[in-house]
């Protein structure tokens, strides 16, 4: 009797112990006992039911996945290609196979983007207004055609005034590789800037571009390219620490662009964290030094509910200095949040408003001081639902004396 | 010092009773007795308006209830419930599990889908917490935290990872690129839902769904829910 009590005791406890193992925790995967009959696309007008089921890691005959056909809906969702993503099973062939659908709502392949600022810098005071239109699938391929058109005008003070058009053809997925990439445009960029120190810069290019590019690891790049200019001229005046004024004359007409960048911010427009690195170096005749180039880097941390700190770092060629870049510093620490979607912004897909304080060397003044430029930039930016992204800004600086007087 | 944690116990008392008070502003808590264990009725929970397609999907609906029970505004214990609702195409029926902290405790077939919302708009979930240590005890609340289709951390960690490595390079600033205006590819309506998991993780989320819902208890004392039952 006590022997069978005891058997018992034990079949229970082996019954408990399996009852605990085979009872996932919640979230643990969720086995299936379906089987994949086949993959199909709906509502995809343009887009090829090839690309869609690329974003689904799951092939007929395999057993149903229910956590990955999870994550093929939030891949998708992520694409700018489709307004609304579901994917829902429907009765296969016999009892235990199912075909997945996948249903698709193209979204508007056109993009927009727009942003207005003033300056108050030293001297100058001036409005810019630039903005991009494209299509984002162009042919219902995945290739993009943008055109970007960008002004800025004083309002009153010294010279400070550009003219830039560009039209932009991107193919992210060169013959289909997605580690291939290939950007080409051709342009003309009119500038000119005059600053009370004296210095002075003149751009006026017209030409066209193509490159290509290989990303590797996991967040790196590199480009190469082709740039020729039919129409180029580039003047600089910057002064010296004795006072005198250095003048730069170049006229390139076919130059060699290579690139490399790094790029793990989680999101492009409104990142919250992540870094973002581009080097770009220009090589060609008459440009009179092994570098021309410069370099841009940008490393976002959250500090706190949706507010966070962006450490920016800048550095264009001396030769050149253009409004299209949107006033940005050399360096700059920059504090933003995400606005609360209601009231006045209710209306707006995301938000962002910022407080971008930054410096920038400003050559010498008259008598050999070192000068840097010293201001904020405060701005909001938005995603909005019939604009497109939207950066509205206003930046203020002032030139201070950083250094002893040079002999 | 005492006085001002006190006051500050009273403070969040009365937030959830205001909270508790206000209709419509999310589901109601009521806390259950039975067997001598405390549990929850659930009603009136709001929906995610995707839910009847999500249903008929054939997929597997999850719907993780967080309860926390507290006293004085310390949790002095915590549940994860885990409904799933999983629709057969064959049989036109919704087989539903109910797990608490991973373990199954019951499992029910459903019929049609009005049954299954009439199941969740008044969702009991009895034998939660045991009584026992509870004698007498004053100034209890009780809160759950619904998660519709819950994504947990390291999923969503991977999803992000694959959002990074597949985004468009930038091109570099050459001599007429336009520079700041690189504007990137528009997001999507569908992003929404991307977006929304992923500003509860950049909160501080462990846990993330799409829709959210929650609720909380009237302050109850265990004297008063044993003079009720």
């Amino acid at each position: 009797m006590h022997r069978a009590a005891d058997m018992m005791l034990k079949w229970l406890a082996v019954l408990v112990v399996l009852t605990t193992l085979g009872c996932p925790a919640w979230g643990a995967e969720h086995t299936s006992v379906l089987e994949v009959d086949d993959i199909v696309c709906r509502g995809n007008l343009t887009t090829s039911c090839k690309f869609i089921r690329g974003h689904l890691f799951l092939r007929a005959g395999q057993s149903l996945d229910e956590n990955e056909i999870g994550n093929a809906t939030l891949r998708l969702s992520w694409l700018p290609n489709f307004r609304s993503v579901a994917i829902h099973l429907e009765k296969g062939a016999e009892r235990g196979r199912v075909i997945v659908v996948i249903e698709v709502v193209e979204a508007d392949p056109i993009a927009t983007a727009f942003s207005a600022g003033l300056s108050f810098r030293s001297g100058s005071q001036t409005a810019t207004v630039s903005g991009r239109i494209g299509d984002h699938n162009l042919f219902g391929t995945g290739k993009s055609l943008d055109l970007i058109l960008a002004g800025e005008q004083p309002i009153a003070g010294l010279t400070a005034r550009e003219s830039l058009a560009r039209l932009e053809y991107t193919d992210p997925q060169l013959f289909g590789s997605s580690r291939n990439f290939l950007f080409a445009g051709a342009f003309h960029l009119d500038s000119a800037y005059r600053y009370a120190n004296g210095e002075s810069f003149r751009s006026e290019v017209s030409g066209f571009d193509v490159s290509v590019g290989q990303s590797f690891g996991r967040f790196s790049y590199f480009t190469i390219g082709y740039e020729h200019l039919p129409q180029s001229t580039f003047i600089s005046t910057t002064t010296h620490a004795n006072g005198s004024f250095f003048t730069h004359y170049n006229s390139p007409q076919n130059v060699l662009l290579l690139g490399y960048g790094w790029n793990s911010q989680d999101d492009s427009s409104f990142p919250t964290r992540g870094t973002r690195l581009s080097l770009y170096n220009v090589l060609g005749e008459s440009l009179g030094e092994p570098f021309f180039g410069g370099s841009e880097f940008r490393a976002t941390w959250g500090v706190g509910e949706r507010s966070f700190l962006t450490l920016g770092l800048r550095i264009e060629p001396v030769m050149q200095d253009r409004a299209s870049i949107e006033g940005d510093p050399l360096i700059s620490l920059s504090y933003s949040r995400d606005l609360p979607l209601d009231g006045l912004f209710a209306g707006v897909r995301r938000g962002r408003w910022y407080v971008e304080p930054g410096i920038t060397p400003a050559g010498y003044s008259d008598d050999g001081h070192r000068l840097t430029e010293v201001g904020a930039k405060v701005g909001l930016r938005l995603q909005t639902r019939s604009f497109g992204l939207v950066n509205l800004y206003i930046i203020g600086t002032g030139l201070a004396q950083t250094g002893h007087r040079s002999h | 010092m005492r006085n001002v944690s006190r006051n500050y116990r009273g403070w969040i008392l009365a937030c959830l009773a205001i909270l508790w008070s206000v209709p419509g502003l999310a589901a109601h808590l009521t806390p259950t007795l039975a067997k001598e264990q405390l549990g929850v009725l659930i009603t009136d929970a709001r929906l995610p308006r995707t839910l009847a397609g999500d249903l008929r999907s054939g997929l597997t609906t999850r719907i993780l209830i967080q309860v926390e029970l507290l006293q004085q505004a310390r949790s002095i214990g915590h549940r994860d419930v885990e409904v799933d609702l999983r629709y057969d195409l064959w049989d036109d029926n919704f087989e539903t599990t109910f797990r608490i902290d991973g373990l199954i405790v019951s499992a029910q077939t459903l019929g049609k889908p009005p049954e299954v919302t009439a199941m969740l708009a008044h969702l009991s979930l009895p034998e939660l917490f045991s009584t026992a240590g509870l004698t007498g005890a004053k100034d209890l609340v009780m809160t759950a935290r619904l998660l519709f289709n819950p994504l947990e951390k390291e999923q969503m960690e991977e999803i992000r990872k694959w959002v990074t490595e597949n985004s468009r390079p930038t091109p570099n600033v050459a001599t007429g690129s336009g520079g700041g205006l690189a504007a990137p590819q528009p997001p999507s309506e569908s992003r929404t839902l991307f977006d929304r998991i992923f500003e509860q993780y950049a909160a501080g989320a462990s846990v993330a769904a799409p829709f959210v819902d929650s609720a909380t208890s009237k302050p109850f004392n265990m004297e008063a829910l044993n003079r009720e039952k």
